[in-house]
């Protein structure tokens, strides 16, 4: 704050505040603006169940783009995201069911094939110098055809039919819980989500290591140059990557009751567009949890508020797209002194 | 057919780089153009070529002023400048011959292009200049110096009437800087005038026909080649060295804390030997491409890694992390890219050390003792490094190593393009890391700043240390010659 007001002064005359202003906040008032618009249009658009509803509707989204945030902090990419949430809906379904695991299992298998496929990501990124899109997008496909080769094309649910009878393997209370549980009213999923974001928050803006990841992605020449373990860093932000879009698809498991094939694949743009818009929030041009979130809320709102108008789902990308736009074009329109 | 800058001035901001200098270059003439880094001699070629504006004075060709506007303009009227950075203007994905008719295709305004008739046509370009190469080969594959001959041939079979050379030797070995000036005998027979900068004195007292000596942005010496000597030159250049500061000379007690054998740098060279003491500065003079960053580098683990004795335990320095944590520190040479992080703050640099939670309080107090201490300016810990000053940046990517207590600081030519007060702020800083008892290298190839800090200097050339002096003994002018003739000064020369 400070040094904006200080380099407003010196530089910039002041009429020219103004946008300065809106640039910075551009964003945060169009998420306000459109929820102010629904909720005028439309009475049940304001109301604890609706505003519950699009939370729990945007949490597992938010998960993934939690995980593609920590990839762009070192200014990295991960769009494998998807797919490995599949895998571990895949997983966490096939362990339940197929194998009449424990809790503890069920949760255990998704999370090390999210460790591997960030492993992967890592390898090849770092050891084999791939693009970071490049690589990311060939593991993307990679992965999508392991749980569709595993589950053979079929999704896995309670008593399914197998070459030895019905399957007898159920998804547990517990596990469905997750997913489908309330604790004070608050749906978990939201509280999952909202527990993860400010653990997220606090390591990335209040500890030493978070500020080095942004460091090896601000500058990974001059990073190297004192010492800070660029490759380290990287390898840590993919697997982080991989964990949280392991955490989506457990969650995504537990919601629906099922491990449908192919489930994380349409949330990979949703989480993208997301921390994209965080990216550029407050005219940063930083990506940032807090920005992930409001991003991901943004999202959720629209979607929510547009079909309560009854616009059909398939224009509603149209919309997606435009708000992507506008806030990256609030971001990139603005002059940054400190990066010309 | 002369090339003439008559009287020009010259100035960023308030700085004034050129005061009426008046600069002439004839056709089949070698004009030397000498003078220690931020003389002006880079402003006035960029001046010649159209690159700046000048201020005052004017550019004439043949007695008609000529205005040019751009870079285009003066080479469309036959002015050529090269750079240091060869890689500019070449593609690298394309051939030696595409890249040598490129130009002359646009110029001829070519449609078809036959694969054929062009390999025939660049191959007889090289061979007027009896380069006989490959011509398939992509630029990328080429070395610094096919790059470079690569482009002054280009240059020239585009019409190129004056060519503007800036330091186009400093990376050659001993064959490659013969057959470079087998090339400008070459371009003098078919009447080019050059303007030719080097640091490299036997190099310029062989090839040039003039010498011209700038000194803090004004003409001090102009004479034939034949009625000058390497004394005079040398002498115009430094200008005597009364002004500088020098620190006061002390034999350092006790132990080397700091010490490598052998460290390899060139496979031809012998390795690097160095032993450093507590509170000392030891300053590596060298010319361009002598090897000063590549020391650099590998002292800080950046290129292999190598066995160091560090406070008496021998360490095996793996990267830039163990040299960081065997408490090495680097100040690179090119500061916007290597040494800051122009999108995050002071405070930010100054704190990056720390471990743990981020205490806001505490660390913008900590960077509010060191914006203190070394004047940064503004002194305000939130403010962005990229908007700071060059001098005040390199106070920021210095002071970010403070918080560690280095054992060895190693500076690269840390004084580029920094402002005379900052320069000696920056200089105190340096001093103030020896006196809490850091080892000091200071690697530069500025003799007034090399006299300045140093305690000790060992001279690189090609590669290898090839001479040791303490600083009282050291004067500019020896500094300079043994870097050029790149062996330790005999007896009585």
């Amino acid at each position: 704050m400070e040094a904006i007001e200080v380099r407003s002064k010196e530089r910039l005359p002041a009429t020219k505040t103004v946008p300065e202003w809106l640039f910075r906040y551009g964003a945060v008032i169009t998420i306000v603006g459109v929820i102010a618009y629904f909720s005028v249009v439309n009475e049940h658009f304001f109301t604890y169940s609706n505003l519950s509803d699009i939370l729990r509707s945007i949490s597992i989204v938010t998960f993934l783009a939690l995980g593609v945030t920590f990839s762009l902090v070192v200014d990295g990419f991960d769009v494998s995201v998807g797919s490995t949430t599949s895998l571990a809906t895949i997983a966490a379904a096939s362990a339940l069911v197929l194998h009449r695991q424990e809790l503890l299992v069920a949760l255990l298998i998704p999370l090390l094939c999210g460790v591997f496929v960030g492993l992967l990501n890592a390898l090849l990124i770092v050891k084999l110098k791939l693009p970071d899109l490049l690589a990311t997008l060939a593991v993307m496909y990679m992965v999508n055809g392991i749980q569709l080769t595993y589950s053979k094309g079929y999704s896995i649910y309670e008593g399914m039919p197998s070459s030895v009878g019905e399957q007898t393997g159920r998804f547990i209370p517990s596990f469905k819980f997750i997913g489908q549980g309330e604790l004070f009213g608050v749906p978990m999923p939201v509280l999952l989500m909202l527990a993860f974001v400010l653990i997220s928050y606090l390591f990335l803006e209040f500890t030493t290591f978070g500020r080095r990841m942004y460091m090896v992605g601000g500058n990974p020449e001059a990073a190297n140059l004192f010492g800070i373990s660029v490759s380290g860093y990287r390898v840590f932000a993919y697997v982080v990557s991989g964990l949280f879009a392991a955490l989506g698809g457990i969650l995504l498991a537990s919601r629906i009751g099922t491990g449908q094939v192919s489930a994380g694949a349409p949330l990979l743009m949703d989480a993208v567009a997301s921390a994209y818009i965080g990216y550029a929030l407050f005219g940063e041009k930083r990506p940032s949890v807090v920005g992930t979130l409001l991003g991901s809320i943004l999202i959720g709102v629209l979607l929510n508020g547009l079909t309560m108008m009854n616009v059909p789902y398939f224009a509603q990308d149209i919309v997606k797209g435009g708000i992507l736009v506008l806030a990256l074009a609030f971001s990139f329109l603005r002059k940054d002194p400190a990066h010309r | 057919m002369t090339l003439v800058l008559r009287s020009i001035e010259h100035g960023f901001g308030a700085q004034k780089v050129l005061d009426r200098v008046t600069f002439a270059v004839a056709p089949g003439e070698v004009h030397a153009l000498l003078g220690m880094n931020g003389a002006g001699k880079s402003t006035l070629l960029h001046l010649a070529a159209g690159v700046y504006i000048p201020q005052g004075g004017t550019v004439e060709i043949d007695r008609r002023p000529v205005a040019f506007r751009s870079p285009k303009e003066a080479a469309a009227a036959g002015i050529v400048f090269l750079t240091q950075e060869v890689d500019r203007g070449l593609v690298p994905s394309l051939t030696v011959h595409e890249n040598l008719t490129v130009g002359l295709l646009k110029d001829e305004r070519q449609i078809g292009f036959s694969r054929r008739n062009n390999r025939l046509r660049a191959r007889e370009m090289l061979r007027r200049f009896g380069l006989d190469w490959n011509v398939n080969r992509p630029v990328a594959s080429l070395s610094i110096y096919e790059k470079q001959m690569l482009s002054i041939v280009r240059a020239v079979a585009g019409q190129a009437k004056y060519l503007l050379l800036d330091e186009p030797t400093a990376s050659f070995d001993r064959k490659e800087a013969e057959r470079f000036g087998q090339l400008i005998e070459e371009l003098k027979r078919q009447g080019i005038g050059i303007v030719f900068v080097s640091h490299r004195m036997n190099e310029i007292f062989a090839l040039s026909d003039r010498i011209s000596v700038l000194r803090g942005g004004k003409l001090v010496l102009e004479r034939k080649t034949g009625q000058t000597t390497l004394e005079e030159v040398v002498a115009a250049m430094t200008g005597g060295e009364a002004s500088i500061r020098r620190r006061p000379y002390k034999e350092r007690e006790g132990p080397e804390q700091f010490a490598v054998r052998g460290l390899p740098l060139d496979p031809d060279a012998p390795g690097i030997d160095l032993g450093l003491k507590p509170g000392e500065i030891v300053v590596g003079f060298g010319l361009l491409g002598s090897g000063k960053t590549r020391l650099a580098r590998a002292l800080f683990g950046a290129s292999k890694p190598y066995r160091a004795l560090i406070r008496g335990n021998e360490r095996l320095i793996r990267g830039t992390r163990g040299a960081a944590r065997q408490g090495l520190a680097f100040v690179p040479e090119e500061r916007g890219k290597q040494g800051i992080w122009k999108r995050y703050d002071i405070r930010t640099h100054l704190a990056l050390s720390f471990r743990g939670w981020i205490f806001k309080s505490r660390e913008i107090a900590y960077a509010r003792e060191l914006i203190g201490a070394f004047a940064i300016s503004p002194a305000i810990p939130s403010y962005k490094a990229g908007a700071l000053s060059g001098g005040n940046q390199q106070k920021v990517a210095i002071a970010k190593w403070f918080a560690r207590k280095p054992v060895l600081a190693i500076f690269d030519e840390p004084m580029k393009g920094i402002d005379v007060a900052a320069k000696e702020t920056i200089f105190q800083m340096i001093e103030s890391l020896a006196d809490e008892g850091a080892s000091i290298l200071y690697l530069t190839s500025e003799p007034d700043d090399a006299l300045r800090i140093a305690d000790r200097i060992f001279v690189l050339s090609r590669r290898r240390i090839v001479a040791w002096m303490s600083s009282d003994k050291a004067t500019a002018e020896l500094l300079l010659s043994v870097a050029e003739r790149g062996e330790q000064p005999s007896g009585g020369n």
